[in-house]
């Protein structure tokens, strides 16, 4: 199928009957993933968002119940969001770090309704990347500038039209309400020639890296490598595959509500005990932590890396404290390609 | 600018060899166009991975507190100030540090050579001595370092190391400090101001980055962190605890700021730190003619008592 | 400094007052208190540092 350029709004527009339409729209010198208001909101010529868009199935900030208490007994009131949504211009490694997500929210032990009912309602139309930034290096960890992972439609860019390849039912039923028309040969041939082009310079070696990583937790690199971190979450609350929450009650008086925020194994506070104990007490043990757990424990258990290559941690950083790097370090090799 | 990365190589390389410091922490070349890297050299022959240019914004005193290493450290105006701050809160021992003074004449700021190249990418960068030449996929452009100055060090006023143990250059002009943005916000009407801040609040993702690039937030337990009194929501989407987050950091700093612009830098998403904490630079100046990080005899302005002291704040009676 | 930083923000001006008063001068303390409480209440209730009405958590209610 084709759609051009031209119809994105309208078809955006057309969307917004049915669903919340989140798309990049431009903040300040940047992109972010919001909900649209107008489909010309929109814009198509971005290489990837500051903040990726998990915090739509993932809210950075989400209230999970509220409740009130009165003479009659307590009151509970559940938020589960059930609108249906469409993320139009993800990028492939972006709909893939939601796959990793899937295991966090869905597993044989817990099952959260609050993700599970926005991933259900969601469907993912993603844009490939026909120019991959420096920073992208999805391509060493098992993703890639096209790739398909979770996409419910993928649409290819050559030139002043889309091609638009359908993945899934869900994918299909949205379709309908554009203006599309056949893609011809010369298309199709111009969409496998753009994916041919797209290059993806960075590359990250993990051969050996788990192994390395499963017997060097007492090892001396990571008093050097983590050196110049100076602690902040500007790495993990821009990575698509960060997960971890934590979960408070704000309540003023008897009504209050539960919320759920984003946390960052880069706090001090992140693990620190009741008894007043912290089993990570400096940035070395928690800079430690975040490698270990996408490149270690999260193969451990759910037998995937926890990264996907988007380069935001790199880009984001204060001290351009860069994970090419630390990897490269972990792995005893100068090596570095680094464009 | 070659001339200085020299000097600093050298510095360095010396202090290493003959075992006066154990580290020398400077800047390397980052991984990035227009970046560099806070480094930390422990061996005389890596002294030549040492680098200095328009790029080396990071404030490196945030490196130094509490070490019981001797250090070296490369440092400009603004880094020297906090230094010297850090020195009369007893968070740096003099004793175990080298001042390596490098006259700066300003850094660049990367998100308003963003804005010139459109945000699209920029693939390699040279720094000549007042020029960049950025290339891109489809552009390239030469920029004029002054015009894309981080707002903090076009406004510097202390551009020559206030401390050191030794200068690697002439030292440059001083400009006079000039409050004029300040005062244009504070002319503005309670509801622009707010609407402004809220705006700029609203794109805090409560990463902390200000807080952690700062040299001079310090705290054991922040207050930001503590739940046990919750002294502050930790939700981001809550604009008014965004604000009330940033209200209590930057008034942390009064009278200790040295308005290095380290904050502003280090937000990722490019929020306008330094009108909140240059209001209470210009406050402090005005009230208590103190300036933080300048001079070693002089008292703390928040921390001392005086009975000729202004009381602006009192209710008129 | 404090209340400088406050209605910079946006804090309405004339709703963080000071005074020094000493702990024998009770009949001061109770105009003082009386004058602020008038001065707050012609200021009406306070909307906080945004114009926006927020929830608990900044859910829009």
């Amino acid at each position: 199928m084709i759609i051009t350029k031209q119809d994105i709004p309208n078809f955006l527009d057309s969307l917004k009957n049915n669903y919340q339409v989140f798309a990049p729209v431009k903040q300040d010198n940047y992109t972010m993933f919001k909900a649209i208001t107008s489909g010309s909101d929109a814009i198509l010529d971005y290489s990837n968002s500051k903040i990726p868009p998990k915090g739509i199935l993932f809210p950075q900030t989400e209230e999970l119940f509220s409740y009130k208490v009165d003479k009659q007994g307590a009151h509970l009131e559940e938020k589960i969001d059930s609108e249906q949504k469409v993320i139009f211009g993800i990028r492939p490694c972006d709909a893939k770090s939601i796959a990793l997500l899937d295991n966090v929210f869905n597993n044989d032990k817990y099952e959260d309704p609050y993700y599970l009912t926005r991933r259900e309602n969601t469907v993912l139309v993603g844009i490939g990347c026909n120019q991959p930034q420096s920073t992208c290096f999805c391509t060493s960890v098992e993703g890639g500038p096209f790739d398909t992972t979770n996409l419910d439609l993928l649409l290819v860019d050559i030139g002043d039209k889309y091609v638009v390849e359908v993945l899934t039912d869900k994918g299909k039923k949205v379709l309908t309400s554009a203006a599309c028309s056949d893609a011809s040969e010369a298309d199709k041939q111009a969409a496998a020639k753009t994916k041919e082009s797209a290059t993806v310079v960075s590359k990250v070696n993990l051969d050996g890296l788990k192994q390395k990583l499963d017997s060097n937790f007492y090892d001396e690199i990571w008093d050097s490598i983590s050196e110049k971190c100076i602690g902040c979450a500007a790495c993990t609350y821009s990575c698509p595959t960060c997960h971890c929450f934590d979960i408070v009650d704000e309540a003023k008086d008897c009504d209050g509500c539960r919320v759920r925020n984003w946390d960052s194994c880069m706090f001090p506070e992140f693990t620190i005990h009741g008894s007043g104990h912290n089993p990570r007490p400096s940035g070395k043990e928690r800079f430690r932590n975040r490698v270990m757990h996408k490149f270690k424990y999260f193969i451990d258990v759910n037998n995937a890396t926890a990264c996907v290559g988007c380069g935001r941690c790199i880009q984001n950083c204060p001290v351009n404290l860069d994970i090419r790097e630390v990897l490269a370090d972990i792995q005893g090799s100068e090596a570095r390609s680094v464009s | 600018m070659s001339g200085i990365e020299n000097a600093v190589q050298d510095a360095a390389k010396k202090l290493l060899a003959e075992n006066k410091v154990d580290v020398v922490i400077g800047f390397a070349q980052g991984s990035q166009p227009l970046r560099s890297t806070p480094a930390f050299i422990r061996k005389p022959e890596e002294a030549e991975k040492l680098t200095w240019n328009c790029t080396c914004e990071n404030n490196l005193a945030n490196y130094l507190r509490k070490k019981e290493q001797k250090i070296g450290v490369v440092v400009k105006g603004c880094d020297s100030r906090s230094i010297l701050a850090l020195m009369k809160e007893n968070q740096i021992n003099r004793d175990n540090l080298y001042i390596i003074g490098v006259p700066c004449s300003g850094m660049i700021d990367r998100k308003q050579v963003a804005d010139l190249c459109e945000g699209k990418e920029i693939i390699a960068a040279e720094c000549t001595d007042d020029a960049l030449v950025l290339k891109g996929h489809d552009f390239e452009k030469t920029v004029n370092i002054v015009d894309v100055l981080h707002r903090s060090c076009a406004a510097c006023t202390h551009k020559n190391p206030v401390i050191y143990d030794e200068m690697v250059a002439e030292a440059v002009t001083e400009q006079k400090e000039d409050f004029a943005d300040i005062e244009a916000f504070e002319a503005k009407s309670t509801a622009e101001r707010r609407a402004y801040l809220s705006q700029e609040l609203s794109k805090c993702i409560r990463c902390y980055a200000c807080r952690n690039a700062c040299p001079m937030c310090y705290c054991e337990q922040c207050f930001v962190d503590c739940s046990t009194p919750e002294w502050v929501g930790k939700s981001a989407s809550d604009i008014q605890d965004n604000m009330l987050f940033q209200a209590v950091r930057v008034f942390h700093g009064a009278g200790r700021c040295t308005d290095c612009g380290a904050c502003e830098r280090a937000c990722p998403m490019g929020i306008d730190l330094r009108i909140l904490t240059r209001k209470l630079v210009k406050d402090a100046k005005e009230l208590f003619d103190a300036e933080a990080g300048v001079k070693m005899e002089d008292k703390p302005a928040l921390s001392t008592f005086e009975s000729d002291d202004p009381q602006p704040f009192l209710v008129k009676e | 400094m404090l209340k400088s930083l406050l209605e910079y923000m946006g804090v309405d001006e004339g709703r963080v007052n000071f005074s020094w008063v000493s702990a024998s001068e009770g009949g001061r303390f109770a105009e003082l208190v009386g004058e602020v409480t008038e001065k707050v209440k012609q200021l009406g209730p306070n909307e906080g540092l945004i114009d926006k009405k927020a929830g608990c958590c900044g859910c829009q209610e």
